[in-house]
């Protein structure tokens, strides 16, 4: 069993009208153990920017704290909030650097810029970025995730909408993927609030 | 007492030949220079994947199944843009695998000799039951060389109710109303859970009837996304329907090509 799905764990994210949703699954488990239920992948930055570390999570608990030190260094220096686009080419420097001995995580990045136009990206665990205007799924129900998103996401959707997008989405995964489940988080990030919603899903 | 040596000379070359001979045949058979599993890698294979991805869906008088035309070779080389991995066996059943291709025909071949003797000595057509059986049998009669196939058998059964059996490589079975298997098994399988499987949906909530129509439809939508992310997949859909007591259709629908 590869390092990568040792813990397990699913983040998704999508973009939608002037709002972006992002969503994870909360089972951390040690193999087929299941350790614990309640550990969100997705993780605030700023107000209108998460960041969801899919993979081995005590290296995405490493991962984060680098990440929160550079951005908090970012907005000392610079006395501004932090744009998604600018987060993610720090993340993804930040993972190149240990290019020949990586954390095994895959990080995903997901927010509004200053004008409100929606940013989703994510990278491989040596920062390998790929922003796409649909959507991204890192972890071990990635494929599954895919082929649900590819029926349902639709262009420009609403906030309500894209939330029920999303959730579907990773309904559909939970059902499937054994590594990760036991409910799901989702955040629906739009200009003026961000929406958080957790959702019962199987408990197996 | 010289003239002898010229031929000595030959015979110390020819045995010299041999021995060198004898020496490459024993590095090419344990080269020393590589790992024990670089050898293994290198290794005659007697099994390999031509990629694709099948999918069917039962209704209550109908079934419907279909598959990708793609046939691939290590996923990026494609062979040939209309290969058939469903096979119609009789009005009421219907196969489709998906894997090592060569297995995907032996297969078909040895459940369509066995649907004709079953019609020679029994004077009608097999049930869709009893063919789920057989070629569950079949399958796990070569338990230790396995036919590397994800077979589904799909059909009209006896009560005309629509039916969908699936399969592992080794003929564990199992009665299903959709199922998929192949290269895209992981992108079909929970979009068919959250539509026909209604497994997202609280209760309370009204769950949409599955007809033949909206069958059809989730398929193609199933197949669309599948060819959009995963590479083996593409090129046409041959879907085939059975509806209780109407004859087969067969159709082609295009799909990505790229």
């Amino acid at each position: 069993m590869s390092i990568m799905s040792y813990t397990g764990g699913t983040v998704v994210a999508m973009a939608g009208d002037e709002c972006v949703c992002i969503a994870s699954d909360l089972r951390i488990g040690e193999q087929m153990t299941t350790i614990a239920t309640d550990q969100k992948k997705v993780h605030k930055v700023t107000d209108k920017v998460y960041v969801g570390l899919a993979g081995f999570q005590s290296d995405a608990r490493t991962v984060l704290e680098k990440i929160m030190f550079r951005k908090n260094l970012y907005e000392l220096r610079e006395n501004r909030n932090i744009k998604p686009q600018v987060l993610s080419e720090m993340i993804s420097n930040l993972a190149y650097q240990h290019r020949f001995g990586s954390y095994f995580t895959e990080p995903l990045v997901a927010g509004l810029d200053d004008t409100n136009k929606p940013y989703i990206c994510c990278m491989d665990t040596i920062g390998c970025v790929s922003a796409p205007r649909d959507f991204v799924a890192v972890g071990t129900g990635q494929e599954y995730l895919l082929g649900v998103c590819e029926n349902f996401w639709r262009e420009n959707m609403k906030p309500d909408e894209l939330f029920e997008a999303t959730a579907q989405s990773i309904l559909s995964c939970l059902e499937r993927d054994a590594a990760s489940g036991w409910g799901a988080v989702v955040y629906t990030i739009t200009k003026d609030k961000v929406n958080v919603s957790t959702i019962k899903a199987r408990m197996d | 007492m010289t003239s002898f040596t010229g031929i000595t000379a030959v015979a110390n070359a020819t045995n010299e030949m041999a021995m060198f001979k004898q020496a490459m045949k024993e590095v090419a058979a344990h080269p020393e220079w590589m790992s024990s599993r670089q050898i293994e890698r290198q290794r005659w294979n007697p099994y390999s994947m031509e990629g694709g991805s099948t999918c069917a869906i039962s209704g209550e008088n109908f079934a419907i199944v279909a598959s990708d035309t793609r046939m691939t070779q290590n996923d990026i080389n494609i062979l040939t843009r209309d290969a058939e991995k469903i096979q119609i066996l009789n009005d009421n059943i219907i196969l489709t695998t998906s894997g090592f291709y060569g297995d995907v025909l032996q297969l078909k071949k040895v459940l369509q000799s066995r649907l004709h003797k079953y019609r020679f000595d029994y004077r009608s057509d097999m049930s869709v039951d009893l063919c789920a059986e057989l070629l569950s049998r079949n399958l796990y009669y070569r338990r230790f060389f396995p036919y590397y196939t994800g077979a589904i058998l799909a059909g009209i059964d006896e009560h005309g109710k629509g039916a969908v059996f699936s399969y592992d490589p080794i003929g564990c079975i199992e009665r299903l109303g959709y199922s998929a298997s192949g290269a895209a098994e992981p992108m079909i399988i929970p979009f068919l859970d959250c539509q026909i499987g209604h497994v997202t949906l609280s209760e309370g909530y009204e769950r949409p009837e599955l007809t033949l129509d909206r069958a059809i439809s989730l398929m193609k939508d199933s197949f669309r996304g599948a060819a959009e992310r995963e590479i083996s997949t593409g090129d046409k859909i041959h879907l085939v329907i059975a509806e209780a007591g109407k004859p087969v259709v067969v159709k082609f629908l295009p799909l990505r090509e790229d």
